[in-house]
């Protein structure tokens, strides 16, 4: 299991992102929010723009051309909503139901396992997903 | 009887929200849907404010028939090119029923990121906010602006359209174009037949600004019925009365050349909100020719999103009718003097919409609507006095949610 879990943290790329590092300082130290990628993608940085851009459904591209796929991390959405995206949960299902029903583009694969998006996006070579940084455990990771 | 069918709908509906987990996790289609229960009311008992091609409005008894509606939409993807989207809706139709139609059907490939193709029945890009305009949820009224709406109220072509999203630094871009054509019933016996459609749209976003354009021109023509009628009558008559010759022209049966413009503003100055649309639609046909636009202002305050909107529609067309007052043209003089009468009207609306749960919206809405002669979204009810010209208040609720 131990094995496991570290092969698992192994297959992902930690990209960036404190977000809660503009907000809440203290607490951000702590367990910040993080971005995650494929280790396999060759997505090596996202700017929070970029981040805002994907999960507010504005572009579908990863910095290296690639369609993402993105995971949302139930526990924590409305804390990654308003810190990463400055907006409310309301503004954000209003705007993925604006394109989900015109059929433009899939609203976030929403997990409520923060350990399943670790899995997820270590399964799925062009997922984006986001976790607090504990819940990466122990594996080696990359910031 | 009743009891009978009170009793198996729960089985029904238990089953239906056990569809979308099993068929998830087993056939990867993804079911979503959006629905609106919706009840309108004026202060006006001789005639019915409709909307879209409803046929039943609601009068001063108030009804949940205009603005009700339910749609489920599936989503599959077959490869990492190629995905399937159907959607299915239910709201009033022509003869007032609601029965479930496919809205859209196509087949999507992805060349890379940024190129999307889509081939099958998809939603009219006429207007900003086309292709969600039956999802309440997503808008911040309870139905788009009908002066403005109310113009097209087709929303799907058979066809094939390509978008392709640019970007420019922050600059977003988003060009479609597509061909298409259309054939739907209207009526019991009337059908509307869209030929020849092209049209493009583009959309860029920067900041907080969305300015969106649009250019659609198509063939339209509506047969069957009553039309069939009075086209027969005007033909036969035409010679007599060289004073009909320019109407008996548009009533010549044939597809019409039609042209759309739009252009919108969206700006999103959290909380301030403001939305403009300016529309014009040209026909060549006894189909009224108008501009249309509307300005919404709107304040995002916690759960709650006040807004107010004015919108206004201006006919361009002939707007009267010398009609000959022979017997030969019985059947035809109704329903023409109908048609060429200026429909202008003008809505002040203001309303409140509440998102009181992740998904869901309580909306509360009054609005004041001037109109010439009967205006464009209101039938008179058979048999009441003439209120033409006479200002109708409507007050309407609904509650939006999506699943």
């Amino acid at each position: 299991m131990v094995m496991q879990m570290r092969k698992m943290n192994f297959a992902l790329c930690l990209l960036l992102l404190l977000f809660d590092a503009y907000v809440i300082p203290a607490y951000a130290n702590d367990n910040p929010i993080v971005v995650i990628v494929n280790v396999n993608n060759s997505t090596d940085a996202m700017s929070a723009r970029e981040v805002r851009k994907l999960f507010l459904g504005k572009s579908r591209k990863l910095p290296d051309g690639s369609r993402a796929v993105l995971v949302s991390n139930q526990p924590i959405q409305t804390r990654f909503n308003r810190s990463a995206l400055g907006k409310k949960d309301s503004q954000v299902k209003s705007a993925w139901s604006r394109l989900q029903f015109s059929g433009r583009a899939k609203p976030p694969v929403v997990i409520s396992n923060p350990a399943e998006v670790v899995r997820f996006v270590s399964e799925n070579e062009n997922a984006v997903g986001y976790v607090r940084k504990s819940e990466l455990g122990s594996g080696n990771i990359y910031i | 009887m009743t009891a009978r069918f009170s009793r198996i709908k729960i089985p029904i509906l238990v089953a239906g929200i056990c569809v979308p987990a099993l068929s998830s996790a087993d056939i990867g289609i993804d079911i979503s849907g959006f629905g609106t229960l919706g009840y309108v009311r004026s202060d006006n008992p001789n005639v019915e404010y409709v909307v879209g091609e409803g046929e039943q409005g609601a009068s001063d008894e108030g009804s949940f028939k205009p603005d009700s509606r339910l749609g489920v939409q599936l989503d599959k993807e077959l490869t990492d090119t190629f995905s399937v989207t159907v959607q299915g809706l239910s709201r009033q139709n022509y003869s007032g029923e609601f029965t479930p139609r496919i809205e859209w059907a196509f087949l999507r490939a992805y060349l890379g990121s940024s190129t999307v193709f889509r081939i099958g029945r998809i939603g009219l890009p006429f207007f900003m906010i086309s292709d969600f305009r039956d999802v309440g949820y997503a808008n911040t009224q309870i139905r788009p602006p009908e002066d403005v709406y109310i113009q097209a109220a087709l929303g799907s072509y058979d066809g094939i359209d390509i978008t392709r999203y640019f970007e420019f630094g922050e600059t977003l871009v988003t060009a479609n174009a597509f061909v298409g054509l259309r054939t739907q019933q209207r009526s019991d016996d009337a059908i509307i037949k869209i030929r020849d459609g092209v049209g493009v749209n583009l959309t860029v976003e920067h900041g907080p600004v969305r300015v969106r354009m649009s250019h659609i021109q198509t063939k339209v023509g509506v047969s069957g019925g009553e039309t069939d009628v009075v086209r027969d009558q005007l033909s036969g008559a035409a010679s007599l009365f060289p004073e009909l010759a320019e109407v008996a022209e548009d009533w010549n049966g044939e597809l019409k050349q039609t042209y759309f413009s739009g252009l919108s503003v969206d700006l999103d100055l959290d909380p301030f909100l403001l939305t403009a649309e300016y529309t014009t639609r040209d026909l060549n046909s006894y189909l009224s020719s108008n501009d249309a636009w509307y300005v919404t202002a709107a304040y995002r305050w916690g759960d709650f999103t006040p807004y107010v909107t004015y919108s206004a529609i201006t006919q361009n067309s002939k707007s009267s009718i010398n009609f000959p007052s022979s017997p030969l043209l019985n059947d035809a003089r109704e329903p023409i003097t109908a048609l060429y009468r200026a429909i202008d009207q003008s809505s002040v609306i203001a309303g409140l919409r509440w998102d009181f749960m992740p998904g869901a919206a309580l909306k509360f809405q009054a609005e004041n609507i001037a109109r010439e002669n009967t205006g464009i979204t209101f039938t008179p009810i058979p048999g009441a006095p003439s209120s033409d010209s006479e200002d109708v208040k409507l007050v309407s609720v609904a509650v939006d949610f999506t699943f």
